[in-house]
């Protein structure tokens, strides 16, 4: 067992409301050591989600390692992106039924009182259609900058982003442009540029490439790995090819018996990929059904 | 489902299985010879042409899968492996070569004694042909095997190099004993090699 001193927000966000927090902001926890204490920015335990009292997913545990990025992979209907969407409570806006804890820097984001929308600042999502505001290249990212009531110099946060996202130097001369003007994949590094302009620390990515071409996606994988230098990326797809491209561990789904979906096998990439311990799991990446 | 990779797979097997045969036919045909003291350089050579032309075309297809599907899990285990069991196949038909060749550059060794190198000659074309049906069979058993019966041969030769230079023999036929005796040690660590390879095929464990 090992003891250590952690703080619930690893940031300092001179901009915005810190998470609302019950107690003080440095607790000392046990926590069991199994090599990954210190490395996991998210962890999921035993988790379960209903829909309407059917469970979608139920028993997960899964950890997410910090600064790497970790893609779901599994045939769809397995639960995939309802996993997702538990790591910044967007399954709260699908009435779904919670069961287990998702620690977020060893927090609890489904304690009582946790500030929802800080969440999911911290841990920020991109979805597979790109889906840029009906308003300028500015303001699309500028926006969660003003809600979040931003500080600094707005204008150096958008800079930052689109630099980021690798869309500055397509954008700079037509910031005032509708964003609809851009093509797929730019709109698609828009919204990442979005997500990122409000600094989270976890990036989740619901097959962000999955309506682009394969330059586009290129694109967007080659985006990616840049940027788990800074953030946390967990990434759903259902291109396999993809997964072991760009991702650092993988985590494999798949419906059991009674249609819920299960983790069956999470490891490094190249484990899961070479030698999957699981014959499920080794049959989906080969192939043979899913 | 029958994949699209499974008939590259299919490929890939027999012509590992052809290789096999062929190797097989290099080694047998150079140990047959040295000890009848029959010259057969010149057919030896041109099957291992054949064993080089057919690593080629396992190397071609090998990658034009890895190409065309990613495959991953088993099915890469399997590709790469026979990339590099292709590998071991034409070695040892390089060494048969190089036994082959022993006639020709010592000229008859008719009198000289060969109960050693027959007797390793026996365990190693054991050896070749159990590493050739562990990886048809993907038989981790027998390929387990291949390491322990290796250590008996590695002992055998260091006993008889000893026993050459105990027993004063006659420079040619020491020397050409010593030169065959090491090929066929050779042949026995690339045997070795491919128990290794279904290893990692079966269980995805690499060979430390």
């Amino acid at each position: 067992m090992d003891m250590r001193l952690w703080s619930l927000i690893s940031k300092d966000y001179s901009y915005a409301e810190k998470v609302d927090m019950q107690g003080s902001e440095e607790v000392t926890v046990e926590v069991d050591d199994d090599g990954m204490n210190g490395k996991m920015v998210l962890e999921g335990r035993g988790l379960g989600v209903l829909y309407a009292n059917k469970y979608a997913i139920k028993d997960v545990n899964i950890k997410i390692v910090r600064n790497t990025i970790t893609a779901i992979i599994g045939p769809s209907g397995c639960g995939k992106s309802t996993l997702l969407r538990c790591f910044n409570r967007m399954n709260d806006l699908l009435d779904a039924r919670i069961e287990g804890e998702i620690l977020f820097n060893d927090y609890n984001i489904y304690s009582n009182g946790i500030n929802v929308a800080e969440v999911r600042r911290l841990i920020g999502m991109v979805f597979q259609k790109p889906n840029p505001f009906p308003t300028s290249i500015y303001n699309n990212v500028a926006f969660g900058l003003r809600i979040n009531g931003f500080k600094g110099d707005i204008d150096e946060q958008v800079e930052y982003a689109l630099r980021e996202a690798a869309l500055w130097d397509e954008v700079k001369d037509r910031l005032n442009d509708n964003a609809y003007s851009l093509s797929g994949g730019q709109q698609q590094r828009l919204c990442i540029a979005r997500a990122l302009a409000v600094e989270p620390e976890v990036l989740l990515m619901d097959e962000p490439t999955a309506s682009l071409d394969p330059i586009a996606s290129a694109r967007i994988e080659q985006l990616i790995t840049r940027l788990k230098e800074k953030i946390t990326i967990v990434i759903v797809t259902h291109n396999i090819q993809q997964a072991a491209r760009v991702s650092d561990y993988v985590n494999v789904m798949m419906v059991d018996e009674n249609m819920i979906g299960r983790l069956i096998e999470s490891g490094p990439t190249r484990e899961v990929f070479e030698s999957p311990k699981s014959k499920v799991t080794e049959d989906y990446i080969s192939g043979r059904f899913g | 489902m029958r994949r699209l990779l499974d008939v590259g797979i299919n490929r890939l097997s027999n012509l590992l299985h052809d290789m096999s045969r062929v190797s097989q036919e290099c080694v047998a045909m150079a140990i047959d010879a040295y000890l009848s003291n029959r010259s057969i350089v010149q057919e030896v050579y041109t099957r291992t042409n054949q064993l080089a032309i057919l690593k080629e075309e396992v190397n071609d297809l090998a990658v034009e899968l890895m190409i065309r599907y990613q495959p991953v899990a088993a099915d890469l285990r399997f590709i790469s492996s026979c990339m590099e069991v292709a590998y071991d196949l034409v070695r040892f038909g390089r060494y048969a070569y190089d036994i082959a060749q022993i006639r020709e550059q010592f000229g008859d060794l008719g009198n000289c004694d060969k109960g050693m190198i027959a007797s390793m000659a026996e365990i190693v074309s054991k050896m070749l042909e159990d590493s050739i049906t562990a990886f048809n069979s993907k038989d981790e058993g027998l390929a387990e095997r291949l390491i322990r019966i290796d250590d008996a041969v590695d002992s055998s030769y260091r006993n008889n190099l000893k026993r050459i230079v105990d027993d004063g023999m006659d420079l040619r036929c020491a020397l050409s004993s010593v030169l065959v005796m090491r090929y066929l040690e050779r042949i026995a660590d690339h045997a070795v090699y491919i128990g290794e390879l279904v290893r990692y095929m079966v269980s995805g464990e690499r060979a430390r």
